[in-house]
C-alpha cells in the first residue's frame, strides 16, 4: 500500500504542485488549504507524513506542528516543512516544534520527493 | 568625709607650695638670727652686769680689808707708838674712799646704797672716834679716851655688820644675775635650736614633697611625651592629679596630642574625601543611564559620609522639582514619597546657591532662617533635617539640580572638606546629567535608527519571501513539464523552458544575496563563532568550484596553507566568501585560464588570495567594483550574468571578522583580490575598508 501523504499549504498552486508530483511518484496524496483543516483531516485519518507549509494565515504551520506534537494519535507522524525562511532562528524553532526535516522555497519537487522519501525511510527504521 | 582622694599629695600649685615653704623657712631663719642676735646681746649685758655686781662684791670686801688694814694701822700705832704702824692707816682710808667710791659706781643697780651709806657713816664714825685722833697724836703713848675708845669700836663694828650686810646683798644680787645669765643663755640656745629643728623639718618636707609632687608626674609626663613621638596618637598624661603646674604642662601636652590627632583625622579625612569623590566620579563615568549614576552617587555619599539622608532634585524650569534619587537611613521613609516637597524651595536653591556659586550650608536648622518662613518649617517636617548641606548640580553656568545632604537626629558641623567633597561630585554629577541628556538623545537617534533598519530588513525579507512563493511555482511546475510528467516536449520547447528555467534560478539567486546582505547589513545575522582552519575551507570550496571549472575549461589550483592556520569566525559566512571569490574567479575566466587560491599568514594576519588570468577589471571602475549591484562594463559586454552583489557580500562578511578585503587588476590581464583575517584572534574590531588598494600595480598578475 502506497504512503499516505497530506499536503498542507494555502497557494493552491503550489499545493497542486506538490500532490502533482507525489502522486506521480506513487504517493496517496491528501490536501488541505489551512491549519484548522489539515488537523481535522489528520483526526479522520492518519497520514504517513505530513508536507506542511510554515506560512500560512491563521494557524501558521508551527502551531499546525506542535498540535500534532501534543496529540498521542499524531504524534509519530513526521513532518516535512516548507519554509521561504532560511534562517538559522526559523530552523532551530521549526525543529523545536517538532518537524523532522524542511525544504526552503524555491525547490525542485524533485528533490521534495526524494526529501519525502527519505523521511519515510528513517521514520520506518525506528 | 572625702570620697576621692588624689593620688599625688598636691593637688595645688607647686609654686604656692614652694612660696609657702620658702617663706616659713626665711621666717625661721629670720627668727634665728633676731633670737640669736638678742639672745647674744642679752647675754652679753647679763653677763656685764654680773661682772659689775662681782665687782662691786670685791668692792665691798676690798671696803672692808682697807678699813681693817687701817684699823689694824690705829691699833698697832697705839700699842707699839711707832709712827710707821699710821701707814696702814692713811692707806687704808684712802683706799677705803676708792673702794667705796667703785662700789657705789657698780653696785648702783642694786638697793644698797643705804648699806654703803651706812658704811661711810660708821667708817666716818670710827675715824672720828679714833682714827683722826690718834693720827693726831705726837706720840701713840697719848692716851685715848675711854668714850672714844668704846665710840670707835661700836662706829667699826657698825662698820663691819654695814659691810657685811651689803656684801650679802651684793653677792645675792650677783648670784641672780649669775642664774638669769644662765636662764637666757639656756633660752637662746633652745629658741635657736627649735628654729633649726622646725627650718630642717620644713625644709625637708619641703624637699620631699616636692620630689614626690613633680619627680613622678613629670616621669609620667616624659613617658607620655616619649609614646606620643613614638605615633602613639592616643597616649595622653593624666591631668587631674598632680600639681597645678604639673596638670598645666600635662593639660599642653594633652592639647598638643588632640591637635596632632585632630591633624591626622583630618588628613585622614581629607583622603576619605578624596578617595570618596575619587571613587563616585569613576562610578559616575561608569555608567550613561542618569538614574543609575544619580543612585549610584547618593548610596556612595550617604554611606562614606554617614549622612541620614541624601538626595537629588532637578531644577524644572526656576522651580524644584522632584527627588530624582535619594539615599536615607533604613529607619527614615522615601522622600519621592512626599509630593509636597515638589516645588518647594526654602533656601531658594536654585538662585541663590547660583549667586553665591557655592554650597547653602546649615549646621543647624534651629539656628536658620528656615524656622522663620511657613515653607522652611513644612521643609524640615517633611525631610526631618536636623543639618542641611545643598549643593548646586551646575553645568554651563546653569543649575540643572541640588544635590542635598542631611542629618536628621543631631546637628552637624559641616567640614570644609566635606562641602568640597560634596561639591566635586556635584561637579561629577553635572557632567553626568549632561552626559545622560546627551546620551538620550543620542539613544534615541540610533533607535529610531534601527527602527528605521528593522523595517527596511523586514520589508526586504517579506519581499524576497512573496517572492519566492511564485517563483517556487514557476521553477516547479517548468520541472515537472520538462520531466514530461503532463506529456511530451519537442526539444525545441525544452530549450525555450531551459531559459525560462535559467532565469528563475537567477532570480532565486538574486533574492538570496540581496536577503544575506541585508541581514549581514543590518547586524541580524547570526554570527557563530569558533575557530575555523582555513587550508580545510579552502579545500571544501575549492571542491565545489572544482566541476564548474573543469567544465568551462580552466585550470583550479589550491595551496591552502600550512597546517593549523585559523581564525576565528563563522564557518558559513567565511566559506560563503571564499565560495563568491572563487566563482567569480572561474566565471570572469576563459577557457584554458587559471584560477588559483593561496592563503599565508603574514605578521598577525591569514592572507587568502584568490588570483585569476581572467578579464580584468577597468581600473575606472574599480572603485565602485564592491558596491552594490555594480556590475564591470566588460562583464555585461562578455554576457557574463551576475547580480552585482558577491562582492559586496564578500566585503561585508570580511568587515564583520575585523578583516580587510582589497583587489587588484588590469583589464584583460587578471584579477587578484586579497583577503586578510587576523589570525585566530576573537578581537572582532573593524577596520577601514581599503576598496581599492593598490589598483595600479600589476605586478603580481602575470
Amino acid at each position: 500500500m502506497s504512503p499516505r501523504v497530506l499536503v498542507v499549504d494555502d497557494d493552491p498552486d503550489i499545493r497542486q504542485l506538490v500532490a502533482m508530483k507525489l502522486t506521480k511518484s506513487g504517493h496517496t496524496v491528501t490536501t488541505a488549504a489551512d491549519g484548522a483543516s489539515a488537523l481535522a483531516s489528520v483526526r479522520a485519518q492518519t497520514p504517513d507524513i505530513i508536507v506542511l507549509d510554515v506560512a500560512m494565515p491563521g494557524l501558521s504551520g508551527l502551531d499546525v506542528c506542535r498540535e500534532l506534537r501534543q496529540d498521542p494519535v499524531s504524534a509519530d507522524v513526521p513532518v516535512l516543512l516548507l519554509t521561504a525562511k532560511v534562517q538559522d532562528g526559523d530552523l532551530a524553532e521549526g525543529f523545536a516544534a517538532g518537524a523532522d526535516d524542511y525544504v526552503t522555497k524555491p525547490f525542485s519537487p524533485r528533490e521534495l520527493v526524494t526529501r519525502v522519501e527519505a523521511v519515510l525511510a528513517r521514520v520506518a527504521t525506528r | 568625709m572625702r570620697a576621692w582622694r588624689p593620688r599625688h599629695p598636691w593637688p595645688e600649685s607647686v609654686g604656692r607650695r614652694l612660696t609657702g615653704a620658702f617663706g616659713v623657712l626665711l621666717v625661721l631663719i629670720l627668727a634665728v638670727a633676731v633670737t640669736g642676735f638678742v639672745g647674744l646681746v642679752a647675754t652679753a649685758r647679763a653677763s656685764a652686769q654680773y661682772d659689775r655686781l662681782e665687782g662691786a662684791v670685791d668692792a665691798n670686801r676690798a671696803a672692808l680689808q682697807a678699813m681693817t688694814d687701817a684699823e689694824t694701822g690705829v691699833r698697832g700705832y697705839r700699842l707699839a707708838q711707832r709712827t710707821e704702824f699710821l701707814d696702814p692707816y692713811w692707806d687704808g682710808t684712802d683706799r677705803f674712799s676708792g673702794h667705796i667710791a667703785s662700789l657705789r659706781q657698780l653696785a648702783e643697780d642694786v638697793a644698797v646704797e643705804p648699806l654703803v651709806a651706812r658704811q661711810v657713816r660708821a667708817a666716818a664714825a670710827w675715824q672720828d672716834a679714833v682714827g683722826r685722833p690718834v693720827s693726831r697724836m705726837q706720840s701713840g703713848k697719848a692716851a685715848l679716851p675711854h668714850a672714844r675708845v668704846v665710840a670707835g669700836k661700836q662706829a667699826f663694828d657698825e662698820f663691819r655688820d654695814a659691810n657685811a650686810s651689803a656684801g650679802r646683798a651684793l653677792d645675792r644680787a650677783r648670784d641672780d644675775q649669775g642664774r638669769h645669765r644662765a636662764m637666757l643663755q639656756w633660752l637662746v640656745v633652745a629658741a635657736l635650736a627649735a628654729s633649726l629643728l622646725s627650718a630642717l623639718a620644713i625644709a625637708s618636707w619641703t624637699a620631699v614633697q616636692t620630689r614626690r609632687g613633680l619627680v613622678h608626674p613629670l616621669g609620667q609626663l616624659r613617658a607620655t611625651v616619649i609614646r606620643l613621638a613614638s605615633g602613639e596618637r592616643h597616649a595622653r598624661a593624666v591631668a587631674s592629679s598632680g600639681p597645678v603646674e604639673v596638670r598645666d604642662v600635662a593639660h599642653a601636652v594633652n592639647a598638643l596630642a588632640d591637635e596632632s590627632v585632630r591633624l591626622h583625622e583630618e588628613r585622614a579625612d581629607r583622603e576619605r574625601m578624596r578617595v570618596l569623590a575619587v571613587e563616585v566620579g569613576r562610578r559616575v563615568r561608569q555608567s550613561l543611564e542618569l538614574e543609575d549614576v544619580l543612585e549610584e552617587a547618593v548610596r556612595a555619599v550617604g554611606t562614606e559620609l554617614g549622612c541620614d539622608r541624601v538626595f537629588v532634585r532637578l531644577l524644572e524650569g526656576d522651580r524644584m522639582g522632584p527627588v530624582a534619587a535619594e539615599w536615607y537611613a533604613h529607619d527614615l521613609t522615601a522622600l519621592a514619597d512626599a509630593p509636597s516637597l515638589l516645588g518647594l524651595d526654602p533656601y531658594h536653591a536654585a538662585r541663590d546657591l547660583l549667586e553665591a556659586g557655592r554650597s547653602w550650608v546649615c549646621d543647624d536648622v534651629l539656628d536658620s532662617r528656615l524656622l522663620q518662613n511657613p515653607d522652611g518649617l513644612r521643609y524640615l517636617v517633611i525631610t526631618e533635617a536636623r543639618s542641611v548641606l545643598v549643593t548646586p548640580i551646575v553645568a554651563g553656568g546653569k543649575c540643572l539640580a541640588t544635590l542635598t545632604l542631611a542629618h536628621v537626629r543631631e546637628p552637624h558641623r559641616w567640614t570644609a572638606l566635606e562641602t568640597e567633597a560634596v561639591e566635586d561630585i556635584a561637579a561629577d554629577l553635572a557632567r553626568a546629567l549632561v552626559h545622560a541628556h546627551v546620551y538620550a538623545q543620542q539613544s534615541e537617534l540610533v533607535e529610531q535608527l534601527r527602527a528605521l533598519d528593522r523595517t527596511k530588513t523586514d520589508f526586504l525579507s517579506t519581499v524576497s519571501h512573496e517572492l519566492r512563493t511564485p517563483l517556487t511555482s514557476i521553477s516547479g511546475y517548468i520541472e515537472l513539464v520538462r520531466d514530461q510528467d503532463a506529456g511530451p516536449v519537442t526539444p525545441e520547447m525544452d530549450a525555450m523552458l531551459a531559459v525560462v528555467d535559467r532565469n528563475t534560478w537567477r532570480l532565486k539567486g538574486l533574492i538570496e544575496d540581496l536577503l544575506t546582505l541585508s541581514r549581514i547589513e543590518s547586524g541580524s545575522f547570526r554570527m557563530v563563532s569558533a575557530d575555523v582552519d582555513v587550508p580545510d575551507l579552502l579545500r571544501t570550496v575549492t571542491a565545489t568550484v572544482t566541476p564548474s571549472a573543469a567544465s568551462s575549461g580552466i585550470e583550479l589550483e589550491c595551496a591552502p596553507g600550512p597546517a593549523g592556520l585559523t581564525v576565528h569566525g563563522d564557518a558559513g559566512q567565511l566559506e560563503r566568501m571564499v565560495l563568491n571569490l572563487l566563482t567569480n574567479a572561474v566565471k570572469f575566466t576563459r577557457t584554458g585560464g587559471r584560477v588559483a587560491v593561496a592563503a599565508r599568514v603574514e605578521d598577525d594576519e591569514v592572507v587568502v588570495e584568490v588570483n585569476d588570468t581572467g578579464i580584468g577589471i577597468p581600473q575606472a571602475e574599480q572603485v565602485q567594483l564592491f558596491s552594490r549591484f555594480f556590475r564591470a562594463t566588460n562583464a555585461a559586454h562578455h554576457a557574463i550574468q551576475g547580480t552585482g552583489l558577491g562582492l559586496t557580500i564578500v566585503r561585508s562578511i570580511v568587515e564583520h571578522h575585523g578583516g580587510l578585503v582589497t583587489l587588484r587588476s588590469r583589464e584583460g590581464v587578471g584579477t587578484t583580490v586579497t583577503v586578510r583575517l587576523p589570525l585566530r584572534s576573537g578581537g572582532m574590531a573593524g577596520r577601514e575598508p581599503a576598496l581599492a588598494g593598490d589598483v595600479s600595480s600589476s605586478g603580481t598578475l602575470s
